[in-house]
């Protein structure tokens, strides 16, 4: 016999996220209190509900949409490639680990300027910089993974008188998959935060862009209801992506 | 002379009502004062339930479990537990480590210090005291966990799988070891074995568990003399009582 | 989620340290990037507009140390990050607790937190600069914001990852509250403290830099901007190899003091 059940603990999950919602709301009133210009609740929802059905406003998000995915193409080519090669050899690693790590630690948004340099205005730094936002993570964890699965399989592989290409793909590949896939949904995050970041500083076009020109009219209400639609699908975009994720790793330990 | 452990009735249900499973079933045990004494039982069967209970680390569904006639209602100052293994913390020495729970109880620096280093000289550890335990093989840090049960100077010391993690050889020193403590302090020992060998080499009596849910199946005397030699653990009384174990084990996994 | 908590940890696994002979390797490898870039800028290949010669940023750099202006931003930054990676760990290692005492709280709020702090935090800013002016406090409330939030997750994620025996430990003993805390929780979770110091630190940095960036208001963003904005190529290049001088800076020395308290044990 089927039987449905929602198990105690989805359920008070869900009641959790409810309550959260309603402290928000709650929090947004009381600041609304203190600070007169701070809009309501149902102020906000109002002015999203308007603002999200105009085309232009759907184009912006079209475009910083577009510029993320873009970036994080970009970001999980350079970055799964360079790390499959520079991973593949302890050599390398230990030369090339120091230098990333050490650009790692440098806030991403010093580069703009540079990216502005290089490719002018319009889509081309906000892409770059969504690119370079999101790469190092992918970077870094391919490196890692493949590192790790060489050395743990290595002695299978010998065994078993694999060859290169046989290793590659037999091994290598399959098993760095849920930490490659777990950064590029990382990625999705940090490539929006580049692309955010360049149109709010270099703001044509662009939910960036779309943000200041609210905050200019004075239009806190539609900024706000702006801002929780990003939240909404970055939250959905990395929901979906750890769907998947779990779906092709399940054999990893959570 | 009065029971030290008093197992009684005690029944452990884990889970919400409806979807429930009883992990133990009316177990019943005493244990005397000085005894040693080791649960042993198919894996999986609730004896770590069972000893968690008796540390007032876990509270029984039904039944109660008492020391000295006393019900316990939780974690006991005259009880000490070794665990499984890496139980040692592993950002202090080993003289830290041992000094851990009587900095806990709130002993002063001097006695702390004497005790731990008394507790290291009986398992043997002299001149590992600056050591961390990752410097150190399993075996030692078994040894070091010991002593910082020791340092309590419980009355009851619990011990759940100690050796578990250890290899063969290893494990027969540590018991030849712990039985040599033992002797000295007068300790009553609680062990919680999935090894027959080793509950043989070690027990007065073994409380032997039945398969899910557990109850105390058979309690085995192991009327063999101390200290017990080779010799007297391959002896005709030891592969009997063997023998005996591995038919009930057998016979509560299901296998032939 | 656990991706952040393993890319640190994985972190830990690999050399920070080399041989001396590939430092060597190492300054060869990076000189060499900049003599080719300087080749290739002198030689009209890439645009001199675009791309200032490592030698003049040197010469600028040079020039800089001299000088009021940069002494006054490197200091407000200085200031800044300090400030807000002290506050976003403190009230870091309180939301930390809380989440990982009520994991369903946890599990309920995470995506939501995680999607927070990646992007939509920093659109907020215009917000709080109406609110606190487009200062110093401004930066650091924010700033502390954005810290606070990856490290409470990563915090709580790390307080999970105790061993269990170390807690039933802690419990056999009758530890409870503020001293298992103390005794066993915090230390036990040195590593991952560790983590979220170097994930603050980071998250500070972006966000005092990115803001000092967006909104002029002073500090080694608004020099990198501001330089932008009057097309002084070098100067900017000048102010972002200090920028990346200061984080590399501190992060080593969060290593070494890392490996100094953790690789003890």
């Amino acid at each position: 016999m089927l039987q449905f059940r929602v198990s105690p603990n989805l359920l008070s999950i869900l009641l959790i996220q409810a309550a959260a919602l309603v402290a928000a709301a709650l929090a947004m009133n009381a600041l609304g209190g203190i600070f007169p210009f701070l809009p309501g609740p149902t102020h906000i929802v109002e002015e999203g509900a308007q603002l999200l059905i105009r085309p232009e406003i759907l184009q912006d998000f079209g475009v910083t949409l577009l510029e993320a995915s873009f970036g994080l193409l970009i970001a999980a080519g350079i970055g799964i490639s360079l790390g499959l090669v520079i991973g593949s050899s302890a050599a390398l690693v230990s030369f090339a680990n120091p230098l990333i790590l050490a650009l790692y630690s440098v806030p991403k948004i010093v580069f703009l300027p540079i990216l502005m340099l290089i490719f002018g205005t319009g889509m081309g730094p906000k892409i770059a910089n969504a690119a370079v936002h999101a790469a190092f993570p992918i970077l870094l964890n391919t490196l890692v993974a493949t590192r790790d699965t060489t050395v743990r399989h290595e002695k299978l592989g010998q065994s078993l008188c694999m060859t290169r290409l046989q290793f590659a793909t037999k091994i290598l590949l399959p098993g760095i998959v849920p930490p490659v896939f777990g950064a590029i949904r990382l990625g999705v995050g940090l490539s929006f935060m580049g692309a955010l970041l360049a149109e709010l500083f270099q703001s044509e076009a662009g939910v960036g862009h779309l943000v200041h020109d609210l905050y200019n009219s004075g239009n806190i209400a539609g900024m706000l209801a702006i801002i929780l639609a990003v939240l909404v699908i970055i939250v959905s975009l990395n929901g979906i992506m750890a769907a998947v994720e779990n779906r092709f790793s399940r054999w990893r330990e959570i | 002379m009065s029971v030290s452990v008093s197992i009684e009735n005690v029944s452990k249900t884990f889970g919400v009502p409806g979807t429930e499973f009883v992990a133990i079933k009316q177990a019943d045990a005493q244990i005397q004062p000085g005894e040693f004494v080791s649960i042993l039982g198919p894996s999986g069967c609730g004896k770590s339930t069972l000893l968690d209970m008796v540390a007032g680390l876990a509270t029984p569904s039904r039944g109660t479990v008492s020391i000295h006639g006393q019900p316990v209602t939780g974690p006991d100052e005259r009880m000490a537990m070794v665990f499984q293994q890496m139980s040692l913390l592993p950002w202090r020495t080993i003289q830290a480590n041992v000094e851990f729970g009587l900095e806990v109880r709130g002993v002063g620096e001097a006695q702390r210090r004497r005790t731990a280093r008394e507790m290291i000289d009986l398992v043997g550890l002299n001149g590992f005291e600056e050591k961390y335990p990752s410097q150190l093989s399993g075996g030692m840090n078994q040894r070091v966990a010991i002593a910082r049960a020791l340092a309590l100077d419980p009355e009851i010391l619990l011990m759940d799988e100690p050796f578990g993690a250890l290899d063969e050889q290893t494990r027969r020193i540590m018991g030849i070891e712990l039985l040599r403590i033992w002797d000295k302090s007068g300790k009553t020992i609680v062990f919680v074995t999935h090894s027959i060998s080793e509950a043989i080499q070690l027990s007065d009596r073994i409380l032997l568990m039945s398969s899910r849910p557990s109850t105390i199946r058979e309690i085995i005397d192991v009327p063999l003399a101390r200290p017990r030699s080779i010799e007297d653990l391959s002896s005709e009384t030891a592969r009997d009582i063997e023998l005996r174990v591995w038919k009930v084990l057998l016979e509560e996994t299901g296998a032939k | 989620m656990a991706t952040t908590g393993s890319l640190l940890a994985g972190h830990r696994a690999f050399p920070r340290n080399s041989k001396r002979s590939q430092k060597l390797g190492q300054l060869i490898f990076v000189v060499g990037f900049f003599l080719i870039l300087e080749l290739l800028v002198r030689s009209g290949i890439l645009n001199r507009l675009i791309i200032a010669e490592p030698s003049r940023v040197l010469l600028r750099l040079w020039q800089d140390l001299f000088t009021q202006e940069l002494w006054t931003a490197f200091l407000v930054t200085f200031w800044e990050v300090g400030v807000a990676l002290v506050m976003s760990l403190l009230v870091g290692l309180v939301g930390g607790g809380l989440l990982y005492h009520y994991s369903t709280v946890r599990k309920a709020l995470q995506p939501v937190l995680v999607g927070f702090y990646s992007a939509p935090a920093i659109l907020l800013y215009p917000v709080f600069m109406t609110l606190l002016g487009p200062n110093s406090l401004m930066i650091i409330t924010m700033a502390t914001i954005m810290g606070a939030v990856p490290i409470s997750v990563n915090l709580a994620i790390g307080f999970g990852g105790i061993d269990p025996i170390l807690l039933k430990l802690g419990r056999s003993l009758n530890l409870r509250g503020p001293r298992l805390m103390g005794k066993i929780l915090i230390p036990a979770a040195t590593p991952v403290l560790f983590a979220g110091f170097r994930m603050g630190l980071t998250f500070a940095l972006i966000a005092v830099i990115g803001l000092e960036f967006l909104t002029y208001s002073g500090g080694l963003g608004r020099l990198i901007s501001w330089r932008y904005s009057i097309f002084d190529s070098e100067g900017v290049y000048a102010a972002i190899a200090i920028v990346c001088c200061l984080a590399m800076a501190v992060n080593y020395a969060l290593g070494v003091m890392e490996r100094r308290i953790v690789n003890r044990f």
